[in-house]
């Protein structure tokens, strides 16, 4: 009978079917927008490599090298990826424990020297494998006679641990032949470069057409003219810059993995970053996005607020049915039970089918329906119950006025 | 069949104003009667006990010597109420409407419907008036619809509130003569409250009320 009834006076019935098809059609639309942004906003994240650099600012001039304990701390972080030297630029460093200087030998074969007086540190600066005995890593601080050397120098001089040689020390055309001092040299050991060590240092140690030679730091620096062939000022060490990335899927919260980084670097470390550019990229789309959920929120909001006043007018348009069912002695329980489910029906039967119509074209929120329907299936209830509750003579009052 | 209101006291609740005080009145069948007084007098809350629309604070109504207790029995089965504003379904058509308290009844709706159209015959509706909603008729009309109804509901007393307060003298007349015929050949008691002294004229019985007693009655 309800049903019969409302279609003969169409009037809200109009209005619901119109504003729910068109509101939820608009919803689902909003929805759909908002989503394939996020889409966007995903793809975008996860295609983005952000590049990060940590290197040393120049302060006063003087360069400091990033302890390879930070890099290594940098590089545990489960957020970051790919940390490698990226890159080394030589700078300058205390004279003491590296020299650099050229020999010769009586053939003219030139090999270079490198002086140290801790070969630990030596290998550990340089990505070196030392092959000596132990005993003799001491005696690189004051021996004159031993020395070590490349791998590539002992195929190409056919040396061995234990064997002597004699070489001549010079830096280049400063001295005249003759005046070179003469060094005889006892193999103490061999190095090589460790493979997985990229530093520019470690791959010009390696260079085959290069011959290295290891020697003690006290020869280089107790014997006269050897000492003039060394320019200190233009000893140099290298500034290295690591790189890295952060993993993609850590991209959205790079601020929490720049903060992360932050707090493991020192004051003399600088972290540089793409999220900036990441961000600038990202914005546009996530402001548009942030847009359409306002609109979103907005206009589901008035979509249940007007279905809801629509609802407070259907249910308190049954007044006048009510209230003769009323003086015709009809039950309370059962008047406030079949209007409702009436009107609870109709909300049910054009929300639901306009729902369900609009997924064919659209993404729609799942929440929507229940809160389409529950809100003006609440308020019709709520409304009907409040005229049944009044007292049968107040209700007539309020017709007769 | 009788009504009587016995030592009637009407007290409306929150306000403690006394409305009826020790009101005596006894409506028998085959009567109309017609209750006057000035505004505040009382007549509509003597109209509202009548019609089971609320409870006496006092005394006792009796519908053929029995205390009347369960007011929805009474309005379903005992009593039809006309008012002023009609009281028809806005929704339902004509014939639906007097339907109604016969589908209430458990008639078929064929049944139902052929009773229906019996009654409004027998009130002057024509038939083409009824698939139509009571609003496309006129006032004169859509009373005799209710009137109709109340024949339907098969009651036995029919209180009428104003019941030609929205209507034309030809209307008035024509709602009057049904009343009469209801109660003069059908036996109902008929029970109108209003303040057109015309209209009170017409009934068998007139009953003033003054300031919640009834102060004389005039049987014609």
């Amino acid at each position: 009978m309800f049903y019969k009834r409302i279609f003969r006076k169409p009037l809200k019935l109009i209005v619901l079917v119109l504003l729910v098809f068109g509101g939820i059609g608009m919803l689902g639309q909003i929805h759909q927008e908002i989503r394939t942004g996020k889409i966007d906003l995903k793809n975008i994240s996860e295609n983005t490599e952000i590049k990060c650099k940590l290197y040393s600012p120049i302060r006063m001039g003087y360069f400091s090298q990033i302890p390879a304990y930070i890099a290594d701390r940098v590089g545990k972080l489960k957020e970051i990826e790919n940390i490698y030297v990226e890159s080394e630029v030589p700078v300058m460093v205390d004279k003491s424990n590296f020299i650099k200087a050229v020999i010769t030998d009586g053939e003219g074969i030139v090999v270079t020297a490198i002086s140290t007086g801790d070969i630990d540190e030596f290998a550990k600066r340089n990505g070196a494998i030392i092959n000596m005995e132990e005993k003799y890593k001491e005696s690189f601080k004051e021996e004159e006679t031993i020395c070590i050397v490349s791998e590539v120098t002992a195929k190409t001089f056919d040396l061995k641990v234990g064997d002597t040689f004699s070489c001549f020390l010079a830096d280049g055309a400063r001295l005249p032949f003759e005046e070179i001092p003469r060094v005889p040299l006892k193999v103490v050991g061999t190095f090589t470069v460790d493979p997985k060590n990229s530093s520019l240092e470690a791959r010009e140690l390696e260079k085959e057409d290069i011959n290295y030679l290891i020697l003690p730091q006290k020869l280089m620096f107790s014997r006269e003219g050897i000492m003039h062939s060394v320019n200190v000022e233009e000893i140099w060490w290298n500034y290295r810059v690591y790189d890295f990335n952060i993993k993609k899927k850590y991209n959205m919260q790079f601020i929490e993995v720049e903060d992360k980084i932050e707090e493991i670097i020192d004051d003399y470390t600088a972290l540089q970053s793409s999220s900036r550019e990441f961000y600038k990229a990202l914005k546009p789309l996530e402001k548009k996005i942030k847009l359409q959920e306002n609109l979103y929120i907005t206009i589901k909001f008035l979509l249940i607020a007007l279905i809801t006043v629509l609802a407070y007018f259907i249910s308190r348009g049954e007044k006048d049915e009510i209230l003769i069912r009323l003086i015709f002695g009809e039950k309370r329980r059962k008047i406030l039970l079949s209007t409702w489910i009436s009107i609870g029906s109709i909300f049910l039967i054009v929300i639901a089918g306009a729902y369900g119509l609009m997924t064919i074209f659209f993404t729609i929120d799942p929440y929507l329906i229940v809160q389409l329907i529950g809100i003006p299936i609440i308020c019709s209830l709520i409304v009907v119950f409040m005229i049944i509750r009044q007292d049968l003579l107040k209700l007539y009052q309020s017709k007769e006025e | 069949m009788k009504l009587e209101l016995k030592d009637i006291d009407f007290v409306y609740p929150k306000s403690d104003r006394i409305v009826l005080r020790g009101l005596n009145v006894s409506f028998e069948e085959g009567t109309v009667s017609s209750i006057r007084g000035d505004s505040g007098a009382g007549k509509s809350t003597l109209l509202y006990l009548i019609s089971g629309f609320s409870k006496k604070s006092g005394g006792q109504m009796l519908w053929n010597g029995e205390e009347v207790t369960d007011l929805d029995t009474y309005r379903r089965t005992t009593v039809g109420t006309i008012s002023q504003s009609y009281l028809l379904f806005p929704t339902r058509t004509v014939l639906e409407n007097v339907s109604y308290p016969l589908i209430l009844d458990g008639y078929p709706k064929e049944e139902a419907e052929k009773r229906a159209k019996e009654l409004l015959e027998s009130v002057g509706i024509e038939d083409i008036h009824y698939k139509k909603l009571p609003e496309k008729l006129s006032g004169g009309e859509q009373q005799r619809v209710a009137i109709a109804r109340c024949l339907a509901a098969n009651s036995k007393i029919i209180v009428a509130d104003e019941p030609t307060g929205n209507l034309d003298q030809t209307n008035t007349q024509g709602i009057i003569n049904i009343f009469k015929d209801l109660a003069h050949n059908q036996n109902k008691i008929v029970v109108i409250v209003t303040h057109d002294p015309a209209v009170a004229e017409e009934a068998d019985i007139q009953y003033f009320l003054k300031e919640g007693v009834l102060v004389s009655s005039l049987e014609q």
